[in-house]
């Protein structure tokens, strides 16, 4: 099964070693065309939904949200010889060519931040029509936008940016859970029954759902599990996968179901761009920790970060003083980091480097060097027996 | 310096981003130490609190015109053409629910003008809200059977 979910992730996602810069760009080349398809199905309704002559008029929408950061009059203000429907097909059409400039692969500023502020005018232009699928496009375009310009003044930009959206969507995830965790639907079973068949979202009726509570049930406190536990599932490396894997499979449910397809492609990109693809560019950059293995405050230390560190530490301990890696002495008083590019760090900058990578902000490393964390790392070295190290501890 | 304060930046927009989800007042004030946060809040989206079908599960709604054309009263459901623009036309009747009533006049209202606009010869429109009320399963079991009801009805007559 492993095998088979692994195949399926590497044939779509990643066929080689993929950079957090490839993450993003394989999520706006994603989030392009979901933007496209989203825009090109709202064409036909353009003056119904956008347009003062359609079903909402201007001063109701006012009425309903009054500090609206942008409108067709305010537009109409600045262009007076623009009329109510041509504001909206021009926004459109310019939403058209951004998304069209991201679906064929261009990163560049211009339409990146082109698309994020287009499509925020879109989004307030009517906005009691939005739901989440605007919102989670908003979020992946800002991301994408200000990547575009941060790549320029820093090489750290992707990493961050990306260890920003995995974040951002432990809190989507788990707060979300909260919210519902709050409702007697979700632990009866009610809410997967009334979502499988709350007209008029759903494609097909699903009211053979009624005579089997117990699945009903088992799917809604299913969906409370997966959403609050997402936000400390994701960080361990053996539940990342099929955590993710679970999720997909929820987000496949809601569009076949509910018919919220956009919405779900959206969720489904987030989480693959975020926690799947940099996964996989991390194991080339991986970093080799050794430690003295009679140590119990070395091990206490060392095997929750390479836990959670995803493959991106490779820890050797030293027994008896043997040591079968060159650059490790026989004798190790000291922890030492191997990085990928062959330099060997040892103490506290070693240790800032471990937590750096484990973290998955290697960059993060560099505080090593700062003043007084090596003292650090020697006062807690020399008062380790505190901590539970026995006698033969060689460091 | 340049990497530690894209750290920073990313530290500041994710307690935003944790802040407007658990629905923080941080984002409702004004003035600039309240009003700056909201205002990059609405940009990045950061104002959102995730509160997806909680803390139940709600009903569908839909909206249905009445109106009369060469003396005959023809009833529609008011449906868009693509699947997209439904999924949106739908969130905003089922935010209707939150209205108070004058609002959800003026919207029945703003609605009963689009449709006059497309049968001008029609004397009166008559805009009606209706959700769809699914039983609990305890209660569908028993013989309830989910159905459409009215919870909402305003009448515009020609004058």
């Amino acid at each position: 099964m492993k095998y088979i979910f692994d195949s399926v992730l590497r044939c779509f996602c990643y066929p080689s070693r993929l950079s957090h810069r490839t993450s993003l760009e394989i999520l706006g080349i994603g989030v392009g065309i979901v933007l496209f398809y989203m825009t090109l199905s709202l064409l036909p309704c353009v003056t119904e939904l956008y347009s003062s002559a359609g079903l909402l008029q201007e001063a109701v929408l006012d009425a309903l949200e009054p500090n609206r950061p942008i409108s067709i009059s305010l537009v109409q203000k600045i262009l007076p010889f623009a009329s109510p429907q041509s504001v909206a097909w021009a926004l459109m059409g310019l939403l058209i060519c951004s998304s069209i400039r991201m679906a064929l692969g261009s990163s560049s500023v211009v339409t990146y931040c082109s698309a994020w502020f287009f499509h925020w005018c879109l989004k307030h232009l009517c906005s009691v029509t939005n739901y989440g699928v605007v919102e989670f496009v908003n979020i992946a375009l800002f991301y994408l936008a200000v990547h575009s310009i941060l790549r320029a003044f820093s090489s750290a930009s992707a990493p961050v940016i990306v260890r920003v959206i995995q974040l951002h969507l432990c809190v989507v995830y788990s707060t979300s859970g909260y919210w519902k965790s709050q409702g007697y639907d979700w632990w009866t079973g009610d809410a997967i029954w009334k979502a499988s068949n709350m007209e008029p979202l759903v494609a097909f009726p699903n009211q053979w759902l009624a005579w089997f509570p117990l699945f009903c049930q088992i799917g809604s406190i299913m969906v409370l599990v997966l959403e609050i536990g997402y936000g400390a599932a994701v960080w361990v490396s053996c539940l990342r996968r099929p955590w993710i894997a679970a999720v997909v499979l929820m987000h496949i449910g809601i569009a076949l179901v509910m018919g919220l397809h956009t919405f779900s492609l959206v969720m489904i990109l987030l989480n693959l761009c975020a926690f799947i693809v940099p996964q996989e560019a991390k194991r080339g950059n991986a970093i080799t920790v050794a430690y003295d293995g009679h140590c119990r405050v070395c091990r206490r230390v060392i095997f929750p970060l390479v836990a959670i560190s995803n493959r991106a530490v490779r820890p050797v301990g030293v027994y008896e003083g043997k040591s079968l890696k060159s650059w490790i002495p026989k004798q190790l008083d000291t922890i030492l980091v191997k990085s990928s590019d062959g330099k060997v760090f040892s103490g506290g900058e070693a240790f800032v480097l471990l937590i750096a990578h484990s973290i998955n902000i290697p960059m993060l490393g560099q505080l090593g060097r700062l003043p007084g964390i090596e003292n650090a790392y020697r006062a807690f070295a020399r008062n380790r027996k505190i901590f539970g190290c026995h006698k033969r501890c060689a460091i | 310096m340049k990497n530690i304060a894209l750290i920073i930046f990313g530290l500041a927009h994710f307690v935003l981003v944790f802040h407007g989800a658990l629905k923080s007042p941080w984002f409702r004030g004004g003035g600039l130490l309240q009003g700056a946060p909201r205002y990059y809040a609405d940009l990045t989206g950061a104002d959102n609190w995730y509160g997806f079908f909680s803390p139940n599960v709600g009903s569908g709604s839909r909206l249905k015109v009445c109106w009369t054309e060469m003396g005959r009263v023809h009833t529609q459901v008011l449906e868009l053409n693509t699947h997209e623009a439904n999924l949106r036309f739908g969130t905003m009747v089922d935010q209707l629910s939150n209205l108070d009533a004058n609002q959800k006049r003026n919207v029945c209202a703003s609605v009963a003008g689009y449709w006059w606009s497309k049968h001008n010869d029609s004397t009166y429109i008559e805009v009606i809200v209706e959700r769809f009320a699914v039983p609990s399963i305890s209660e569908y079991r028993k013989g309830t059977a989910p159905a459409w009801v009215i919870s909402y009805k305003a009448r515009f007559e020609k004058v």
